[in-house]
């Protein structure tokens, strides 16, 4: 105690026995407080034993208890200055570690290995024979004679190429690796690149440039409606777009004044006749564009909002595509009776119309999108289709109209051309013929239908569609004329006012054989005998077997497979063919002095034959009017107006 | 019955199994052999502090023997420094008392009450500053300021943990 504490006075045993109870924080304490207690707390065996206590749960704990979260990171250990000795290599090499004369000998030996070994991989390298130091011992240019220079440049050349030969070679037999990637790599550089090569060595970056560079204008267009360009281009379709509804609205009006102007006609000539086909037809032109194109004006005139354009902007086009269909069934029908209805025929061009509104119905609900709105603030507008982009669709769906209807056409003409042909010349102008046929109809829709291909053929995008409108009501406004005016053609005929000479009468005996009557309205065509004035007057008849007397009925039978070999009474220009029933006996026809009535038109044939009589082939009309004829007076009127009426028809 | 006699010449007649818990008392009573009456001489330590280890050895001779070897028991008990209830009362006594019982147990190679003792001192350290240290236990600082220095640097590693 006198100056001395008892704890130092303790063994060093002891004292260490009660360090060995201390963790660092007392022994670092301790050292602190006196040399001998310092001495004793750095002592390496009680270290080692407390590391051998400590560390094991120590370590555990800091590495792996709550899932290694304690665990330091590098950066952690080195400002804890745990982690330390990384400056020794460093430091080593700055002498810092020498702590004897042969330390610094070693580290000079070994500096003095590695420059030794330096020195002689350089030399072995420098002393190799290379290809590059052949090509050196070939003269330069300047100093060779003028007589080597060619040959010197040539043979400089010629290494050169092969030295680039091998390289590519090698490259390409080893890493499989094309001569691209060796132009891009070492070859680059060895010669100017421009964009011919570039071309030559990807051929289609062209087209991909172009690609990228069309996104991007694309871009531009969408995002700057500011710019003028984009700004006229607007203006133009808002003007087009403009103009279409105008023609929609236009072209309605015009086919509601057409129907009221027909009104009389379609009640004489339609409603009052009976069920046929060009009947049904005819009320389909008429009375489903009359109906359906208020919806498709309101859609396409008025404006919708975006949502529901993506619903409507089919429907108009689904409903509008029945309006040409109703003109193609028209003229369909008409084609049929022209070429003496046959049976093949009427399947092909059934086919091919099937074919067409097949294809429109395809295009109307799988390759249409609603156009965009072109009036700021883009938000509603009308519900116009378009195509889809790079697909010429919609240019197809008038087209396979256009098609059919041109087919039918040149076929129509090219029948009435043989029929001309074939008959004579002589008789009435082309003009007439054409008339008498329809066959300008045909033409007509044709031309509608062909304006509006030919708009969508034109360079400017805009104005394709605008004459849709005209495709697709002014060819049901023409089929519904042509109907019309046929049927009235055939209603005047059959009510003949002038008799210019009397025909032989036939009256029906009960043994079955025909009457034969013909009978001419026409003043200004004389006959000199009753079949000859008939001939004359419907040059394609040919010379009707009935002159001779022979029974008609097996003509009348004759004549409907082949063409031309009609027969009996011609009215006007219209030729009826007569025949009777197998217990007819009646009167078909009256002689000049008195008019033939016909009581009725009773659409039988003879029994072998098809019952649908009416049918108009080469502007013939063959009637098989069986039932009963009444004498009148010279009055010039049908009262049976059932007769009349199917004169007239198609 | 041994019969021990201190370093102030008293005599302590002592059980064999209670003198037996001091393995140096031990190996001498077994070199003796059965010779009852000769003293044994314990040059080192004062009657006072003999008494008070032979206290001790009375309570703890029932005690098991720990294994000499037995470094995995001793690892497991040095690293507690709890001391049972008997024993802190045993050992509550002035700081002299406390080193001569060390030194006897250290000299009589009594390990329990050497652990005991070393547990009670190092006890005391824990948690105090060098300078609390000092004064407990009466250490004079002979440190100069550049050394404190220096082994503050060098203890650096110590610290921060």
């Amino acid at each position: 105690m006198e100056g001395e504490s008892r704890l130092e006075t303790l063994p060093p045993e002891v004292i260490l026995h009660i360090l060995s109870y201390l963790d660092l924080p007392e022994l670092d304490t301790l050292s602190r407080i006196s040399p001998v207690l310092k001495e004793l707390a750095q002592d390496p065996v009680l270290h080692r034993r407390r590391i051998l206590i400590v560390a094991p749960s120590r370590v555990q704990h800091a590495l792996f208890a709550y899932g290694g979260a304690l665990r330091p990171t590098v950066p952690d250990l080195v400002v804890r200055n745990v982690l330390r000795g990384l400056g020794i290599e460093r430091r080593y090499r700055m002498g810092l570690y020498f702590n004897s004369r042969e330390s610094v000998k070693q580290y000079e030996t070994s500096r003095g290995l590695q420059l030794l070994h330096v020195r002689h991989v350089l030399a072995a390298h420098l002393q190799r024979k290379s290809r590059q130091a052949l090509t050196r011992m070939i003269p330069d240019a300047e100093v060779c004679s003028p007589r080597l220079l060619p040959a010197v440049r040539s043979l400089k050349w010629s290494i050169r190429k092969d030295a680039l030969a091998r390289m590519v070679r090698e490259r390409e037999s080893n890493g499989g690796s094309k001569p691209t990637t060796w132009f891009e790599g070492r070859g680059h550089g060895l010669w100017k690149e421009n964009e011919r090569i570039r071309l030559a060595i990807c051929p289609g970056v062209g087209k991909i440039v172009r690609f990228f560079e069309g996104i991007g204008k694309n871009e531009e267009d969408m995002a700057d409606v500011t710019d003028p360009a984009v700004a006229a281009a607007l203006t133009e379709a808002q003007h087009f777009i403009f103009v279409t509804q105008i023609y929609f609205c236009c072209m309605y009006a015009v086919f509601v004044w057409d129907w009221l102007v027909s009104l009389p006609r379609e009640y004489k000539f339609i409603w009052k006749s009976g069920w046929t086909a060009a009947k049904m037809s005819y009320l389909f032109c008429r009375y489903w564009v009359l109906l359906v194109m208020p919806y498709i004006l309101f859609i396409y005139v008025t404006n919708h909002s975006w949502e529901d354009c993506q619903k409507l902007y089919r429907s108009p086009v689904a409903l509008a595509m029945w309006n040409q269909a109703g003109a193609e069934v028209v003229l369909l029908i008409r084609t049929y009776a022209f070429f003496n209805r046959n049976k093949y025929l009427l399947v092909v061009l059934c086919a091919s119309l099937a074919g067409v509104l097949a294809y429109q119905l395809f295009v109307d609900i799988n390759e249409m999108l609603p156009l965009e709105f072109v009036t700021p603030p883009f938000d509603e507008g009308p519900c116009l289709p378009k195509s889809k982009p790079h697909s010429a669709h919609i240019l197809g769906f008038f087209m396979a109209s256009l098609a059919f209807d041109a087919t039918v056409t040149s076929m129509t003409l090219w029948k009435a051309f043989r029929l001309r042909r074939t008959c004579g010349a002589a008789a009435s102008p082309l003009i007439q013929t054409f008339l008498r046929e329809g066959i300008f109809y045909f033409v007509f829709i044709s031309i509608a239908n062909l304006i509006n291909g030919i708009f969508y053929l034109q360079p400017k995008a805009v104005m394709s569609a605008i004459n849709i409108p005209l495709s697709i009501m002014f060819s049901d406004l023409l089929a519904c004329r042509m109907i019309l005016d046929l049927r009235q053609r055939g209603y005047e005929i059959s009510q003949p006012t002038v008799f210019t000479h009397t025909l032989p009468l036939h009256t029906q005996t009960t043994d079955g054989t025909e009457v034969t009557s013909t009978m001419r309205s026409d003043p200004s065509s004389l006959h000199k005998g009753p079949f000859s004035a008939t001939q004359n007057s419907l040059p394609y008849l040919p010379a009707p077997d009935s002159q001779r007397g022979q029974g008609v009925k097996g003509l009348v039978g004759n004549g409907r497979s082949a063409t031309g070999t009609a027969f009996t009474t011609t009215i006007d220009s219209a030729v009826f063919s007569q025949t009777q029933t197998s217990g007819g006996g009646e009167i078909r026809s009256q002689d000049g002095s008195s008019c033939l009535e016909l009581r009725s038109f009773t659409p039988h044939y003879d029994a072998e034959s098809e019952p649908e009589e009416k049918q108009e082939e080469g502007g013939l009309a063959r009637f098989s009017m069986v039932g009963t004829f009444q004498a009148r007076d010279n009055r010039g009127e049908t009262p049976g107006g059932r007769g009349g009426e199917k004169a007239g028809g198609v | 019955m041994v019969i021990i006699r201190t370093a102030d010449k008293e005599k302590f007649t002592v059980d064999r199994d209670v003198a037996e818990c001091s393995v140096l008392l031990k190996n001498l009573l077994e070199d003796v052999g059965e010779n009852e009456e000769e003293e044994i001489p314990v040059q080192n330590i004062n009657s006072s502090v003999f008494r008070k280890v032979l206290e001790w050895c009375e309570h703890h001779k029932n005690d098991p023997r720990p294994a000499s070897d037995d470094s995995a028991a001793e690892e497991s008990r040095r690293r507690t420094t709890d001391i049972s209830e008997w024993d802190q009362k045993f050992i509550a006594v002035d700081q002299e008392m406390l080193f001569e019982i060390i030194l006897a147990a250290n000299y009589l190679d009594i390990k329990p009450l050497l652990d005991v003792g070393c547990k009670t001192v190092a006890n005391m350290i824990k948690g105090k500053t060098p300078e609390e240290i000092r004064k407990l236990f009466n250490i004079t600082n002979d440190f100069t300021p550049e050394e404190e220095a220096q082994i503050r640097r060098e203890n650096e590693w110590a610290e921060d943990r």
